[in-house]
């Protein structure tokens, strides 16, 4: 078991999840800021993927030229097989903490 | 778009990882376009082009340049580096903030204190007065010991009265070139569009021989300014004439109404010529007889030392001169610096 994962290195695990293919630096910036409402700059997102995949939780690839943003290829991330795992623990851990709460969390 | 944000954005990024970077941040900028138009898009670049600049070391490393082990050495590392340890200078500084204030305090008091004396030192010391052999000119300063004063009291005299000039001048043997100038005189120049208050001083016509300085244009006084009833002639200084005549050339064929009386503008001293100081605008030649229609009585007297003469000789014969003026030539004291 690595470390464990940060409350923001989950978030962004979640967005990859959510992403699934399609996940790279401005999409992952824009999930993460639409779904929590917080103002994100990119810088802050790419320093939290470095550092997962120096963790070995995230891997990278470049992706083929599009015709979007100019022709400039795009660098992927997706989830390895330790991060799959790593985001599953902390799904579960979050759910079964949170069982239960939910009327008090409202009535707070 | 902003070319200079995205060029910006640009050279903060490693080679390798710019398609990519600059690829996300075009689309976000899209995005932004069509979600707040554009110069909320246009904003936002901005903005993000200065986070680059003042996180550069960061944005660099975030896109896995350190990780990736290229160049480490160069001179984004050394940026990187002295940032942090500013920041931490900062972070510990605000710690404790009374120490900081007394820090500081020192600091400017030293740094304030170093520079005053340094000017004084500079202007007194290191750089040496634009005149001719300067180290030969003295000013005569007069202590009077307590018995002689007319009020009890030692006292240190630096003007002399405006009569026993002609005595110092006939009976000194070690000095040469004697003049003398007045304390600070003001004169309205008027007859030029918006009258101005010009200050100058009264001096004899032999200084500025004396100080062996040439004019940058004109000329200087000469013995006929001292003789009764000469023409009123006066000299500018060089800020004087930019000033007031915005340097213009023609001013030594025009006369000038100062205090209502006419005067005849015949040279402009060089830019360094500062005497007695640099707030002085104008020169006027002073004559000894002329005491009621000046109203000079005190002035100050310098001279050369004559070639030969010591500073100690030039001493001791000023004591016996200032003593026989006070009429006490046995425990007369006077000296000159």
């Amino acid at each position: 078991m690595s470390a464990p994962l940060g409350e923001f290195e989950q978030i962004v695990l979640f967005a990859l999840l959510r992403l699934e293919a399609d996940a790279y630096g401005a999409t992952i910036r824009r999930e993460i800021e639409s779904r929590t409402g917080r103002p994100l700059g990119i810088s802050a997102v790419y320093t939290t993927l470095d550092r997962l995949e120096q963790k070995g939780i995230v891997r990278s690839h470049i992706g083929e030229p599009t015709a979007e943003r100019g022709g400039r290829r795009r660098k992927y991330f997706e989830l390895t097989a330790l991060g799959a795992r790593a985001v599953r623990d902390a799904y579960q851990a979050h759910a079964r903490m949170t069982a239960g709460l939910e009327r008090r969390l409202k009535a707070l | 778009m902003s070319r200079l944000a995205l060029l910006v954005i640009r050279l903060a990024t490693p080679p390798a990882d710019r398609e990519w970077v600059l690829g996300d941040t075009i689309e976000e900028y899209e995005a932004h376009a069509r979600a707040d138009g554009p110069s909320a898009a246009h904003f936002w670049l901005l903005r993000e082009a200065l986070r680059v600049v003042a996180w550069a070391p960061r944005h660099r490393r975030a896109i896995g340049r350190a990780r990736r082990g290229l160049s480490g050495t160069d001179l984004m590392r050394f940026l990187d580096d002295l940032r942090q340890d500013l920041r931490y200078s900062v972070r510990v500084l605000l710690q404790v903030p009374a120490f900081s204030f007394v820090v500081v305090l020192t600091l400017a008091l030293g740094i304030g204190a170093n520079t005053a004396i340094f000017s004084v030192v500079n202007a007194l010391l290191l750089t040496p007065l634009p005149y001719k052999d300067p180290d030969r000119l003295v000013r005569l300063v007069e202590n009077v010991p307590a018995e002689e004063s007319p009020n009890g009291r030692a006292v240190r005299l630096s003007t002399i009265q405006q009569e026993d000039f002609l005595a110092w001048r006939e009976q000194s043997r070690t000095l040469s070139h004697m003049a003398i100038y007045s304390s600070p005189v003001a004169m309205t120049l008027s007859g030029r569009g918006e009258a101005v208050r010009l200050n100058g001083r009264r001096v004899s016509p032999a200084l500025f021989a004396m100080l062996g300085m040439p004019p940058i244009m004109g000329q200087f006084f000469d013995e006929h300014d001292a003789a009764p009833g000469a023409n009123p002639r006066i000299v500018l200084s060089h800020r004087a004439w930019q000033r007031y005549f915005a340097a213009d050339r023609n001013v030594l064929t025009a006369s000038l109404i100062l205090d209502g009386r006419s005067y005849a503008v015949i040279g402009i001293t060089r830019p360094d010529f500062e005497f007695p100081d640099p707030q002085t605008e104008f020169w006027a030649p002073l004559m000894p007889t002329d005491v009621p229609s000046t109203g000079v009585t005190r002035v100050q007297m310098i001279a050369r030392l004559v070639d030969g003469a010591s500073l100690e000789s030039a001493t001791a014969e000023a004591n016996v001169i200032g003593g026989r003026l006070r009429g006490d030539p046995a425990s007369a004291e006077s000296g000159r610096q």
